[in-house]
C-alpha cells in the first residue's frame, strides 16, 4: 500500500507463537471430536435427542420471549452506560483542562440528567409491579 | 490552562446551537414533569420561541461571517455559507411547527416529544452545516438523522409510520456506516480529519490517484448520495416520505435534504476538491439518473405523498447538477454554480413546504387524505387552497414568475457556463416530463367532482405556514435581487 | 508470520465491514440487521484507532469515542422502533413488513 507508514509496528516481537497456539487449540478440539466419534458408544433410544435425557420433556419453543418492559430498561442502560466513555476521557485530562473543562463536563452531565428526569417522570424506571403497572399487566413480549 | 482552546468567543459563535439545545431540553423536561397531554400548544409555542431566538442569534452573528473565523478548536466555522443554511433550517422548522399542530391533534398524537425531536433535528442540521471537521460533521449528521428516524416513525399506532421509520433507520444507518468508513479511509490516507487539512495533504503528497483515496471518495459519495436521496440510493425516500406523518415529510424533504447538500458541498468542494476530475463525472451520472428516475417514477403514482416524494428525488437531481457545475476549475464559474445550488434549495424550501402543507390540509374520514382522487374538485371546494397548490405545483415545475423557475434557470445557466451543456439539456427535458404529473394534479383538482368524505381542515397555524410559503414562492421569483445577492455572498470563502 | 502493521488493521476492518454489510443486506431478522450495522460502525472504529496509533495523531481516537456513543444511540433508537412495530404487527421479520410499495 503506497503512501502508508507500514514499517512502524504495534509490537516488535513476532506473532508466530500466537499462530502455533491457535493451531494447537484447533488440533485439540478436532482430536476430542474425532476420537469420541470413533470409540464412543452409540444407541438410539427414543428420548436420546431431548435436551434433558432423563428429565422433564420440554414444552414451548426454544426461542424465549422477554417482557418488552425490560427492553426499555436495557436501552436506557445502554445509553447512560456509554456516556461513561466521555467521563473517562475527561478524567484522564482533568488537570490539563482545569475548571473550564470541569464546567463543560457539568453541562454534559446536566444534559444527561434531563434525559434521566424524562425517563423517571415517564415511569420507564419503575421496576416490577407498581400501581400503574398493575392496572395494565405487562402482556407485551418480543422475540429474543 | 495549557493548550485547552476555549473562550467566550466560542460560546458566542455557537449561540444559535446553544439556544436550540436548551430549548430542546426544556421541552423534554417540562413535557415530562407536567403531564402535558392537555396543553400541547404550549410546547409548539415554546418551539417557535426557541427557533425565533436562535434566528435572532444567527442574525447578530451575520456581520462577523465575512471573516470566516473558526471556533471550538477548528470544529465550527462562522461563515455566510453556514448562516445561509442555518437560516433555511430555522425557517423550515418554524413553518413545520405551523403545519404540525392540527395534524397531530387530529391523529391524537400531539405530544411534547414531537417538538423535542424536531429541535434535536434542527440542532444536528445547524452543526452539520457549520462543521469544517469530520468529527463534528458526523456527530451533527447523526443527531439529525436519529431525530428524523423517530419523527418518521412517530405515529405509534400507525403500521405504515412504524414501517417507514424502521426502513429509514436501517437504510440510513447503513449509509451512515458507509460514510464513517469512508471518513476512516480518508483519515488513513491523509492523517487528517479537518476538511481543509485533508485538501492540503492531498495536494502536498499528490494522493489524487492513490487507491485508498479513490475507495474513500466512492464510499463518501455513495453515502452522501444516500443522504440527499439520489439514485441509485433513493429506495428509502418514497417509503419514508409517504409513510411518515405529512408534517414530518414536509420538514425532512426540505431541511434534511438541504443539510445533506450543505455537507455535500463542503466535503466535495473543500476536502475533495483536488480530486474533482474523479467525482465530477460520477456526480453528473448520478444527477442524470436521479432526475430521470425521480420524474418517471412520479408519473405512475396515484398517492399524492408518493408523487411528491419522487418529485423531491427529482429536485435533488437538479440541485446535484449545480454541484457538478461547481466542480469547474474557474473560481468565478464555480462560485456562480454554488450560488445557483443555494438559490435552488432556497426556492425549493418554500415551494415544497407549500405543496406538502396543502396535503396536510386535507382529511379523509378524519385522517390524512393522500390519494390523488381525494383532491378531486378542490377548486370548487376552496378557491384559496386550489390557487395555493397551483402556485406551488407551477413553481415545482419551473414555470415563471415563480421561485422555482428562477432556481431552475439559475442552475441550468451555471451548468452550461461550466461546460456541461449535455447535462443542462437532460435537465430541461426532465423539467418538461415533470410538468406532466404536476399538471395532472392540477387537472384532477379543477375538473372532477368533489368526493363526499373528504374535507379541508381549518387551522390558523397551518394557514400562516401556507401564506408564508405562497408569499416567499412569489417573492423569490419576482423581487429577486436581494436573494441573489444573499446567495452570492454565501459562496464566499467556500471554493 | 510478520509483525502487526497498519495494513493488517485496515484488512481486518475491511473484512469486518464486509461481513457487516453482507449481514445488513441478507439478514431477515431486524435485530440481526441492527447487530450487523454495529459491526460496520466498529469496522470504521478499528480504522480510526489504528491510524491514530500508527500516525502521531490522536484525533482518530477522539472521533472513536463519539462514534461509539452515536452507534449506541442508533441501536437504541432502532430497538425502540422495532418494539413499536412489534406492538402493532407482531413481527420482527423484514420480509413481513411491506405495506409501503409503488
Amino acid at each position: 500500500m503506497q503512501g502508508l507508514p507500514s514499517e512502524s509496528t504495534l509490537a516488535n516481537q513476532s506473532l508466530w507463537p500466537l499462530g502455533v497456539y491457535a493451531l494447537l487449540v484447533l488440533a485439540m478440539l478436532a482430536a476430542v471430536v474425532i476420537i469420541s466419534a470413533l470409540i464412543g458408544p452409540r444407541h438410539s433410544a427414543r428420548r436420546r435427542d431431548l435436551p434433558y435425557e432423563s428429565g422433564m420433556p420440554p414444552t414451548g419453543t426454544a426461542a424465549l420471549r422477554f417482557p418488552v418492559h425490560f427492553y426499555v430498561v436495557a436501552l436506557a442502560f445502554l445509553i447512560f452506560d456509554l456516556e461513561v466513555a466521555f467521563l473517562f476521557a475527561w478524567a484522564v485530562a482533568a488537570r490539563d483542562v482545569g475548571w473550564l473543562g470541569y464546567i463543560e463536563l457539568v453541562v454534559f452531565i446536566v444534559m444527561l440528567l434531563a434525559g434521566l428526569v424524562y425517563l423517571w417522570a415517564k415511569g420507564a424506571l419503575d421496576w416490577g409491579a407498581s400501581p400503574a403497572n398493575a392496572a395494565t399487566p405487562v402482556a407485551e413480549e418480543i422475540d429474543g | 490552562m495549557g493548550s485547552f482552546p476555549f473562550s467566550l468567543a466560542d460560546l458566542e459563535a455557537i449561540a444559535p446551537e446553544i439556544i436550540v439545545a436548551l430549548g430542546a431540553c426544556l421541552v423534554l423536561v417540562w413535557g415530562a414533569i407536567e403531564s402535558a397531554r392537555k396543553r400541547p400548544r404550549h410546547f409548539a409555542a415554546l418551539t417557535l420561541l426557541t427557533v425565533i431566538l436562535a434566528a435572532v442569534a444567527l442574525v447578530s452573528l451575520a456581520p462577523e461571517a465575512s471573516e470566516g473565523n473558526t471556533y471550538l478548536a477548528g470544529m465550527i466555522v462562522l461563515d455566510s455559507f453556514g448562516i445561509f443554511f442555518s437560516a433555511i433550517f430555522l425557517i423550515a422548522a418554524a413553518l413545520a411547527v405551523g403545519a404540525s399542530m392540527r395534524f397531530l391533534d387530529d391523529h391524537d398524537a400531539h405530544h411534547p416529544e414531537f417538538y423535542f425531536f424536531m429541535l434535536c433535528a434542527v440542532l444536528g442540521m445547524l452543526v452539520m452545516s457549520r462543521s469544517i471537521n469530520f468529527i463534528s460533521l458526523f456527530v451533527g449528521l447523526e443527531l439529525q438523522a436519529l431525530s428524523v428516524y423517530v419523527m418518521v416513525g412517530y405515529l405509534k399506532a400507525d403500521k405504515k409510520s412504524n414501517e417507514a421509520g424502521l426502513k429509514y433507520l436501517i437504510l440510513g444507518g447503513f449509509s451512515s456506516a458507509i460514510f464513517l468508513y469512508g471518513i476512516s479511509l480518508l483519515y488513513a490516507a491523509t492523517g487528517s480529519l479537518a476538511l481543509d487539512g485533508i485538501r492540503e495533504v492531498i495536494l502536498a503528497e499528490g494522493l489524487q490517484d492513490q487507491y485508498l483515496m479513490i475507495a474513500a471518495l466512492v464510499l463518501i459519495a455513495a453515502a452522501l448520495a444516500f443522504k440527499v436521496a439520489a439514485v441509485p440510493f433513493h429506495v428509502w425516500a418514497p417509503d419514508a416520505y409517504s409513510g411518515g406523518p405529512t408534517p414530518v415529510s414536509l420538514f425532512i424533504t426540505v431541511a434534511s435534504k438541504a443539510a445533506a447538500f450543505a455537507v455535500l458541498l463542503r466535503v466535495f468542494l473543500i476536502a475533495l476538491s483536488p480530486m474533482r476530475d474523479s467525482w465530477s463525472l460520477l456526480l453528473a451520472v448520478v444527477a442524470v439518473a436521479t432526475m430521470s428516475l425521480g420524474n418517471i417514477a412520479a408519473l405512475t403514482q396515484d398517492n399524492i405523498k408518493r408523487m411528491l416524494a419522487y418529485s423531491s428525488i427529482a429536485h435533488a437531481g437538479y440541485a446535484l447538477m449545480g454541484v457538478v457545475a461547481a466542480s469547474t476549475v474557474d473560481p468565478d464559474d464555480a462560485s456562480f454554480a454554488v450560488a445557483a445550488v443555494l438559490y435552488y434549495l432556497f426556492a425549493y424550501t418554500f415551494m415544497n413546504i407549500g405543496a406538502w402543507s396543502v396535503v396536510a390540509l386535507l382529511r379523509r374520514r378524519g385522517l390524512a387524505g393522500e390519494k390523488l382522487e381525494d383532491y378531486a374538485g378542490l377548486a370548487s371546494r376552496s378557491y384559496w387552497a386550489f390557487a395555493a397548490m397551483l402556485l406551488f405545483l407551477l413553481s415545482l415545475g419551473g414555470i415563471p414568475p415563480t421561485a422555482g423557475f428562477l432556481g431552475k434557470w439559475y442552475v441550468f445557466t451555471a451548468t452550461i457556463q461550466s461546460g456541461w451543456t449535455w447535462l443542462a439539456v437532460v435537465g430541461v427535458v426532465n423539467t418538461a416530463i415533470s410538468l406532466y404529473y404536476y399538471l395532472r394534479i392540477v387537472i384532477v383538482m379543477s375538473m372532477s367532482e368533489p368526493a363526499d368524505d373528504v374535507e379541508l381542515v381549518h387551522s390558523t397555524p397551518l394557514t400562516m405556514t401556507l401564506v408564508a410559503a405562497v408569499l416567499m414562492t412569489l417573492l423569490a421569483g419576482i423581487w429577486v435581487s436581494p436573494f441573489i445577492e444573499w446567495v452570492r455572498g454565501a459562496t464566499l470563502l467556500l471554493s | 508470520m510478520g509483525t502487526l502493521g497498519l495494513n493488517h488493521c485496515l484488512l481486518l476492518s475491511a473484512l469486518l465491514f464486509g461481513i457487516g454489510a453482507i449481514g445488513v443486506l441478507t439478514r431477515r431478522n431486524i435485530i440481526m440487521v441492527l447487530m450487523c450495522l454495529e459491526l460496520m460502525f466498529n469496522a470504521a472504529n478499528i480504522n480510526l484507532v489504528a491510524v491514530a496509533r500508527f500516525r502521531p495523531d490522536l484525533t482518530g481516537q477522539v472521533f472513536t469515542v463519539f462514534t461509539i456513543a452515536v452507534a449506541a444511540a442508533e441501536v437504541a433508537i432502532g430497538l425502540g422502533l422495532v418494539i413499536s412495530m412489534f406492538r402493532n404487527s407482531r413481527t420482527v421479520n423484514i420480509d413481513e413488513i411491506h405495506l409501503l410499495k409503488g
